[in-house]
């Protein structure tokens, strides 16, 4: 018998240990890389609660592992979870490979991806604070090693999303007998306010994500990219537990129009400020912000189950587009501190793949045709005209404002030749990768009813019993 | 509990807030958050037995040991002051007794087993340590800052939940974030012209 726990959540954090002190330069971000894709392999050939006989020795994936009386709970249901937290880690990590000083961030992000899992898995739930915080606290070494960020812009990152731990764990006390008969609808609102305000500091919801574009000014976009995905990700995850959990939730529809609303708010914010955006690294911070805006969305627009599964593929394609947006820009920051825009003219000419990579990222994120996340976007678009036609205006509008920085972006771009000549900061493999990953989005943005009906299926077949 | 004790800690929790808020002297700053530390200990002891109460207590004491060793060996660290940061601080504070005084009826009915000094503690930690995070612009006071907040949540916590295990995390939690204040101090000083 083995203990799921020990596989998915154990094992990350050790070997992610292990690798930051006994390795050294790029052989951490190989061993990073393939670790997550064993677990991910691991988790789509051994999921949670299978048993099989390997060589005479019969196995069994235990999916409860119980430590001073708590438990870590991954069961068949969260083997989607799984395969999006290490799908999401294995694409930052084989992206790092190649690019400098970024090392330590694949050992340390395993480790914050075994702790999130950690976090949604343990039970009773209310613990899983501070396991987020924990992870929290964890992705300051990982933005500060080999990076030089002065505190005052890191230190509104780590007090926004640290102030969500209280008001969680007080939620989760005030929530945690709620679905007995006798609970006091007093209760009720206390802990609902307390969640919401938790939530709000561990989404960044308008206007607490004002840390992401400081940070933005001084941190690797490849890191801060890892990091703006994977916390959103496991906070909606937390947080669709909690629907999960209880029934009323579920069934009130207001509940999932709030969300809704709030999703909006930060898209089109985040649109109108990149919009107006003339630093490139900024720009890219309000693209990220707004994955959580779309995500959130997304899971507003129709019923709870299709909702989540247009989540999940949100997620999955924008995770894409902004490791390769994120890997543009940490090249283009390598030989050029300075990402405003005024500097880049001509990026196109001197660095197409790089420039390639920034521009394919923001149209991606803009919703343009061709792009992958173009059907989704329609998709998207045509629920919410239906069912909320004033958010649908809004909807446009956060599409404009992103379409605005992205083709400004490009003039800036492909303005003349410039006279100097500067030596080109890409290398083969980075190269290779940024190819392989600009043909994905087109292919994904060519082929949706391919692509998108082989993974809408999967996710779907992958929620049964869920929700 | 004994009355007289409650009344103590809370006027404690009080002076190390006082302290917090207006000294510029690094010392100051963190004998304050150690008494801050302890003071609250005295207001757990009524939720929580005193093996609990004492590893929360040393976690709390250790985060502010961190917070010197690393100022005294890492180099020189000065306290950003500001004459207008000032001002918004006696504003807020003003706003802050004001407000603690509206909250602690309602608070009051929601926590029914907390004692009135624990609830008032809890509130002022809370308030201060939202005006130092998001008013004072020093390393040092916005980190303490965020101890205090959390020093406000765990004495609302402590009438709920009372297992070693939540205390060991939350110490464990407060040891750790010391840690990563210390690396940024660190890192703030040898930014430092």
């Amino acid at each position: 018998m083995i203990y799921a726990a020990l596989i998915w959540i154990a094992g990350p954090i050790v070997i992610g240990m292990i690798n930051l002190v006994f390795f050294k330069g790029q052989i951490r971000n190989y061993i990073a890389a393939i670790a997550s894709l064993l677990f991910f392999l691991l988790a789509v050939f051994l999921p949670p609660s299978t048993a099989l006989e390997f060589l005479g020795v019969s196995i069994f994936i235990e999916p409860t592992f119980t430590v001073l009386g708590r438990s870590f709970q991954l069961t068949a249901s969260e083997q989607i979870h799984l395969l999006n937290a290490f799908g999401i880690a294995v694409f930052w990590f084989l992206g790092s490979i190649g690019l400098a000083k970024l090392d330590s961030m694949s050992s340390i992000g395993l480790m914050i991806i075994g702790i999130l899992i950690a976090a949604i898995s343990i039970q009773p739930f209310l613990y899983a604070g501070v396991f987020i915080e924990l992870a929290i606290l964890l992705a300051i070494p990982l933005l500060l090693s080999q990076d030089d960020i002065p505190p005052a812009k890191i230190l509104p990152f780590l007090i926004n999303q640290s102030l969500a731990f209280p008001f969680i764990l007080l939620a989760g006390f005030l929530l945690s007998g709620i679905n007995t008969p006798q609970t006091d609808l007093k209760i009720i609102s206390q802990g609902l306010l307390m969640l919401s305000i938790g939530f709000a500091f561990l989404l960044s919801i308008f206007p607490l994500y004002s840390w992401a574009p400081i940070l933005s000014t001084a941190a690797n976009p490849y890191k801060l990219g890892f990091i703006l995905t994977v916390f959103p990700f496991f906070g909606i995850l937390f947080g669709l537990d909690f629907i999960d959990r209880f029934t009323f939730l579920q069934t009130s529809g207001q509940a999932l129009a709030i969300v809704e609303a709030i999703g909006m708010i930060i898209l089109v914010t985040a649109s109108i400020f990149s919009a107006i955006e003339t630093r490139l690294d900024r720009a890219f911070s309000y693209g990220l912000v707004s994955m959580t805006g779309s995500a959130l969305v997304a899971l507003g627009v129709s019923e709870l189950r299709e909702s989540i599964i247009l989540f999940t593929v949100i997620i999955q394609v924008h995770v894409i587009t902004f490791a390769l947006w994120g890997l543009g820009l940490s090249l283009l920051r390598k030989n050029n501190p300075s990402l405003a825009l005024e500097d880049q003219s001509g990026l196109f000419w001197r660095s197409p793949y790089i420039a390639g990579a920034i521009l394919i990222g923001m149209f991606t994120i803009a919703g343009s045709p061709l792009l992958a996340l173009f059907p989704l976007k329609i998709s998207m678009w045509n629920s919410l005209a239906s069912s909320f036609p004033n958010q649908a205006f809004w909807f446009a509008v956060s599409l404009i404002g992103f379409w605005i920085s992205a083709a400004r972006t490009t003039t800036v771009f492909l303005n003349s030749k410039p006279k100097i000549t500067e030596t080109s900061m890409e290398n083969g493999w980075n190269t290779a990768l940024i190819v392989i990953g600009i043909l994905i989005v087109v292919a994904l943005g060519l082929f949706p009813n391919f692509f998108f009906r082989i993974d809408n299926n999967l996710v779907s077949k992958l929620y049964q019993g869920y929700y | 509990m004994n009355l007289n004790l409650d009344l103590i800690a809370l006027f404690g929790i009080w002076i190390a807030l006082f302290g917090m808020l207006w000294s510029n002297r690094i010392s100051l700053i963190l004998i304050s958050l150690a008494l801050g530390f302890l003071f609250s200990s005295l207001l757990l002891i009524e939720f929580w037995s005193i093996k609990l109460t004492a590893s929360y207590l040393v976690s709390g004491w250790m985060a502010a040991a961190m917070f010197g060793v690393t100022l005294l060996t890492g180099g020189q660290y000065r306290i950003v002051s500001r004459l207008e940061t000032s001002i918004f601080l006696l504003i807020f504070s003003i706003l802050s007794i004001l407000l603690i005084f509206v909250a602690y009826p309602l608070l009051s009915g929601w926590f029914i087993a907390a004692s009135s000094q624990l609830l008032i503690g809890a509130l002022s930690s809370i308030a201060v340590g939202g005006i130092l995070i998001s008013l004072s612009g020093d390393l040092l006071k916005t980190l303490s800052g965020y101890l205090f907040i959390l020093i406000g949540f765990i004495l609302f916590y402590s009438q709920l939940e009372n297992s070693m295990l939540v205390v060991s995390l939350l110490a464990a939690l407060i040891l750790f974030y010391a840690l990563i204040g210390s690396y940024l101090l660190i890192v703030s000083i040898e930014g430092e012209p």
